[in-house]
């Protein structure tokens, strides 16, 4: 297990422009010779397949010449890109590496490609030499020869796309998973709150001392259901409920009257297993942008069905609605619905969404999973 | 010196009032108000020396209650933490309390207030910088500028271009567009109005109004130095609001 984790990073770090790598280099330069052996294999198998081959004992001549080859071009190639990590200055090599610049990754197929025919040249001299079998004749002579190592350097330039492509695509995923867990460790204790329940506290301890003590607890609660939630990714619905109930209880007690909450949920429902803290934003906005600027106040609804093996939550308000605008002072407000679709979009692809709709009055918004049943059914009924 | 505070959490503005009055005993709180529609109504009627409003209150936030003081009111604001509008009224030097109440740093607040003497001239200078943080906490994205209007009557519409309009004035939902043609009604609100127009022809006088410069006639003061506009081809005048009052003086 630990040599197969040593390799696959050595096989990384081939492949990375880098001033320092972490991978020892003979573990690195071995991780370079098993794949031209691989290579060397590879060849000729598509020439045993494909090609015509009319000489005896082909296979046992052609392998040591064919192996000793790829060793020069493969060493020759990742020779070429750790001279350039050398020799370039830094910025470039920083560039060089980022495989969102579609730029950087062209310099660097032009560079592994020049590795590669250098690699030819000196394999193609050195190796007849030691083996009398000369591959410069062949070329010399066959046309078709040159046609087939044509075909050969556009498939390896294809399959360095691809490979690029792929890297990109997981880059840029890992990047998003990360922003959106920051964004989300810096947006869940919010100052406004945590000032506010504070304040809220120091009057009643005059004024009604049991509401304060009221206060304090539920204020804990949501403290600590937020707290549990920021270490998991993946939770349920139970547990995202209970955090937004004392979310809610909260903003009752320093609402009154002006707001009234409702939570509909099975157990079924309770038990599904879903991304952390998906829920707590869009109650937020329901209580932020829907009901606290709003004269009178309103209900929020917070309902979850479980359907055709999807787990649909759902969170209205009746509140200001979508349309009016914004109230909030910070920059960057009103990014987490784009947050929440990009964690959602992360995780399952084109396979779960969230809505945001006008109801009348009011907002409506609607979370949409593939339904995974977790342990324990009705844990936090 | 008389008061108002505004607080939607009743004990919040209950408490701010006993650790004021500990503080400053001759002050007189005239009312406390649960929003900011009621503090902007009860501002005007009462004109109370001092206003003490929560930023973030429903109907109206302290910024906009603020923007629509017509008297020689002098506001305070009160916020648990906002942080991008405390850097703001640092910078511009206004006055603020942070909820909750720290007795310490109260006690500042309330010398600095106690220093200006009851019934003096409006500040100038505080009037500007007031104005100057409001604008840009308010700030709408800046849009693409607005040359036309379009207003639905009935089951027409009319485009108008925006050099007709002399004005145009908030009314709760809707916004009141006074042209040379007639009044229309659009539900484009006031904020997003401003960040489409052009700054240098349309100024925002009060919370509910932007005027065309291009229609303005004259100013005129009344005996409680409030200001008004006269604009031509409109009988009425407009009121501007304290924080806007700067914007006059240099013409």
């Amino acid at each position: 297990m630990q040599t197969k984790t040593t390799l696959r990073l050595a096989w990384r770090s081939l492949w990375e422009l880098r001033r320092t790598h972490s991978v020892p280099t003979g573990v690195r330069l071995l991780a370079a010779s098993l794949l031209a052996v691989a290579l060397a294999l590879g060849l000729m198998s598509i020439v045993a397949v494909f090609g015509r081959v009319d000489r005896p004992n082909w296979w046992m001549a052609s392998l040591l010449p064919n192996i000793g080859i790829c060793l020069c071009i493969v060493h020759t190639l990742l020779g070429t890109l750790r001279l350039a990590e050398r020799l370039l200055p830094e910025h470039l090599v920083e560039r060089m590496s980022d495989v969102r610049d579609i730029r950087a990754g062209m310099a660097l197929s032009a560079l592994a490609l020049s590795g590669i025919i250098l690699g030819m040249t000196i394999g193609f001299t050195i190796v007849p030499i030691l083996v009398g079998f000369n591959v410069w004749g062949m070329f010399a002579s066959l046309p078709a020869a040159l046609t087939k190592f044509a075909v050969f350097l556009l498939f390896v330039m294809a399959a360095n796309w691809v490979w690029w492509r792929a890297r990109l695509r997981e880059q840029l995923l890992r990047q998003d998973a990360l922003d959106a867990r920051l964004r989300l460790l810096q947006g869940q204790i919010e100052p406004h709150l945590l000032f506010n329940t504070l304040a809220n506290v120091q009057s009643l301890m005059d004024y009604d001392p049991p509401r304060a003590k009221r206060m304090l607890e539920t204020f804990s609660a949501y403290l600590r259901a937020g707290m549990t939630q920021l270490r998991e990714t993946d939770s349920t619905l139970g547990a995202e409920i209970e955090m937004a109930r004392s979310y809610l209880a909260l903003y009752q007690i320093r609402m009154e009257e002006r707001l009234q909450f409702r939570i509909e949920a099975n157990d079924a429902a309770l038990a599904a297993r879903m991304p952390a803290l998906m829920l707590q934003p869009l109650v937020e906005n329901a209580i932020h942008h829907g009901l606290e600027p709003k004269l009178d106040g309103g209900s929020v609804l917070v309902s979850a069905q479980v359907e055709q093996g999807r787990l649909r939550v759902s969170v209205a308000d009746d509140g200001l609605g979508l349309e009016a605008p914004s109230r909030r002072l910070r920059p960057g407000a009103g990014m987490a619905v784009a947050n929440l679709r990009a964690r959602l979009h992360t995780q399952f692809g084109p396979g779960a969404s969230l809505t945001l709709r006008a109801a009348d009055p009011g907002t409506r918004a609607v979370l949409d999973l593939p339904y995974r049943a977790g342990a324990g059914a009705g844990v936090a009924s | 010196m008389r008061a108002l505070i505004a607080d939607d959490e009743p004990h919040l503005a209950h408490y701010l009032r006993d650790q004021l009055l500990a503080l400053w005993p001759e002050l007189e709180v005239v009312h406390i108000a649960r929003n900011g529609v009621e503090a902007a109504a009860r501002i005007a009627e009462l004109a109370p020396d001092l206003a003490f409003l929560d930023i973030q209150m429903p109907g109206l936030t302290g910024l906009e209650v603020a923007q629509g003081i017509e008297g020689a009111t002098r506001v305070v604001f009160v916020t648990a933490f906002d942080d991008y509008a405390l850097q703001a009224f640092e910078h511009a030097a206004l006055d603020y309390v942070l909820k909750p109440v720290a007795a310490e740093r109260l006690a500042r607040t309330v010398a600095r207030l106690r220093a200006v003497p009851v019934g003096a001239a409006p500040d100038p200078a505080g009037d500007a910088a007031m104005a100057d943080a409001l604008r840009r906490l308010m700030a709408q994205p800046p849009r693409a500028p607005l040359r036309y209007i379009r207003a639905g009557q009935g089951e027409r519409t009319h485009h108008l271009d925006v050099a007709e309009v002399l004005f145009f004035q908030s009314d709760d939902k809707y916004t009141v567009v006074t042209s040379t043609r007639g009044e229309y009604l659009i539900r484009t609100t006031i904020a997003e109005l401003l960040a489409g127009l052009d700054p240098a022809q349309f100024w925002q006088v009060h919370r509910s109004t932007i005027v065309n410069l291009a229609w303005l006639d004259g100013t005129r003061r009344d005996d409680a130095s409030r200001l008004f506009l006269r604009l031509r081809g409109h009988g009425a005048e407009l009121p501007v609001s304290r924080a806007f009052v700067t914007l006059f003086k240099a013409m």
